[in-house]
């Protein structure tokens, strides 16, 4: 029976929401500086084409201007619009009104050197006369979109590569964010172990004696402080109980068996009968009889224990606990300070412990969960502060 | 009372076209120089019409070589044209007429 894996290391809701929120804002950080690194790099390229037809338009308008020249000296002649097979024109005047045009796109932008718009490269130059009257001569180009798509090319391969890059810095990260909570969640297993190991003999002596004492013939009030006695050793024994699961048994395979649930559940409120009387509790029960589940009998029995002995400990002086049964559903509702809403995702977590006051390790509702969680029963908790808590285990119809 | 008015139109313009070709044709038709080619040169400095109109009717108010947009060895050569003896309102009508004959507006293709 190996025990290293009992210490092992189950993160806590609240640190998964923590690692959780860095995640998050880790990815969006990535990812925005991602972004703009990738913007910036497609605005370069994008410029970088321009760039190269700028240079490109403006040694091909040379020539362009000696046609425009030509036809504007030998206008008499021919009002034939000058024309080039390798880009479309147009002019305009001073006043920016179209003179002639030839362009795919109409919607031209004087005050820009050079642009791309809706797949036209647009070039604008100002010759030094006004050949038939022109100002502005615009020459445009189709853009043929091969840097848009070796742009999108490599930015697609660089941000994958990235993207993984940077989820292996932050898982790494995230280690290392966890390392201090896992060091002190170690510690803390650890601490339980030997405590509980050391515990075995003296609760075994204690419980051995303490239930073989002839009480009877004690005067009143010694009974009275034998009792007390054996309830500090049942509840030191539900403790060393959970405590001996949690570092063994989680991980040793169930040995199901039919179990009269009925049976034991009386069993069970029976074993802490001297603890309800103690703090004066009613006990109301609605237990149908003969209820058989397969079920390991010391896991029912720690669910069962960790119910009844939060239900105590939680619970009022002189308040009530009700017990229902049926095949479906096992539930226990007591009349304690209750638990805030917020608060009810909570308690199954390992070493929570919502009331510092009534003490505790914090384990045995996450026992109660594992359990529940391995024979796929469902818990459902009801809770309303200073009115009580109802804790309701159901099995599953086909269980 | 319709056919009044074209009648009337088409007198108004009659005389104008006249007058045009009698204060500006007769001259310009004598030199070697097309007249568009005067158009051109205002068109190639001005750019738009409306710049074209204003800076002849400055300049034909009282031509001065200054003012000329023929390049200097034409004036050397023609000489600066005389002033026209003709009201504002006149010279107005006289270029609107010449603008409106020589612009570029609808003719290239």
């Amino acid at each position: 029976m190996s025990v290293s894996n009992a210490t092992a290391i189950n993160l806590a809701r609240s640190e998964f929401r923590s690692l959780r929120a860095f995640f998050l804002l880790y990815i969006l950080l990535s990812l925005l500086i991602l972004g703009l690194l990738a913007g910036f790099y497609y605005t370069y390229e994008k410029e970088q084409m321009l760039s190269g037809w700028r240079l490109s338009l403006q040694q091909q308008s040379q020539s362009y201007l000696a046609a425009l020249k030509f036809r504007h000296d030998h206008i008499s002649r021919d009002y034939t619009y000058p024309r080039d097979a390798r880009f479309q024109s147009a002019i305009y005047d001073i006043d920016r009104k179209l003179i002639f045009s030839t362009l795919n796109n109409p919607d031209t932008d004087l005050d820009r050197v050079i642009r791309l718009d809706k797949g036209y490269i647009q070039f604008v130059l100002q010759p030094e006369y006004y050949y038939l009257g022109a100002k502005y001569l615009v020459l445009e180009v189709k853009d043929d979109a091969l840097w848009h798509q070796n742009a999108l090319r490599t930015i697609t391969i660089t941000a994958l590569g990235s993207i993984l890059l940077l989820a292996l810095l932050g898982w790494y990260i995230a280690k290392l964010f966890l390392r201090p909570m896992r060091r002190a969640i170690r510690l803390l297993d650890r601490f339980i172990k030997d405590t509980t190991h050391e515990l075995n003999t003296p609760v075994t002596a204690i419980l051995s004696n303490i239930e073989t004492l002839q009480t009877l013939s004690l005067d009143p009030k010694t009974q009275k402080k034998i009792n007390r006695i054996r309830i500090a050793s049942r509840t030191l024994s539900t403790l060393y109980d959970d405590l001996t699961y949690l570092i063994l048994h989680h991980n040793v395979a169930s040995q199901d068996e039919k179990v009269d649930l009925s049976a034991l559940l009386w069993e069970r409120i029976d074993y802490f009968h001297l603890a309800l009387e103690q703090k004066k509790i009613t006990v109301t029960t609605a237990i149908e009889a003969s209820v058989i589940h397969k079920i390991d009998r010391r896991k029912i029995s720690r669910v069962i224990d960790n119910l009844i002995s939060n239900a105590i400990k939680y619970n009022r002086i002189g308040g009530s606990i009700h017990f229902l049964l049926t095949p479906e559903l096992l539930s226990i509702e007591d009349s304690g300070q209750g638990i805030a809403k917020e608060d009810i995702p909570l308690i199954f977590d390992r070493y929570m412990r919502l009331d510092k006051v009534a003490g505790g390790f914090g384990i045995g509702l996450n026992i109660v969960a594992k359990i529940a969680k391995e024979y796929g029963l469902t818990i459902d908790v009801t809770s309303e502060l200073e009115k009580g808590t109802r804790i309701e285990l159901k099995w599953s119809q086909d269980a | 009372m319709r056919n009044f008015f074209i009648y009337l139109l088409l007198s108004v313009s009659l005389f104008a076209q006249e007058n045009f070709a009698a204060n500006c044709l007769n001259c310009h038709q004598k030199l070697e120089i097309g007249f568009e080619k005067f158009y051109m040169q205002y068109l190639i400095k001005f750019s738009t019409k409306e710049r074209i109109r204003e800076a002849m009717f400055y300049y034909l108010r009282d031509p001065k070589a200054q003012q000329s947009v023929m390049e200097d060895y034409l004036i050397e050569k023609l000489g600066i044209m005389p002033k026209i003896g003709i009201s504002d309102r006149e010279l107005g009508r006289m270029i609107d007429i010449y603008i409106q004959r020589y612009d570029l507006k609808g003719k290239l293709r």
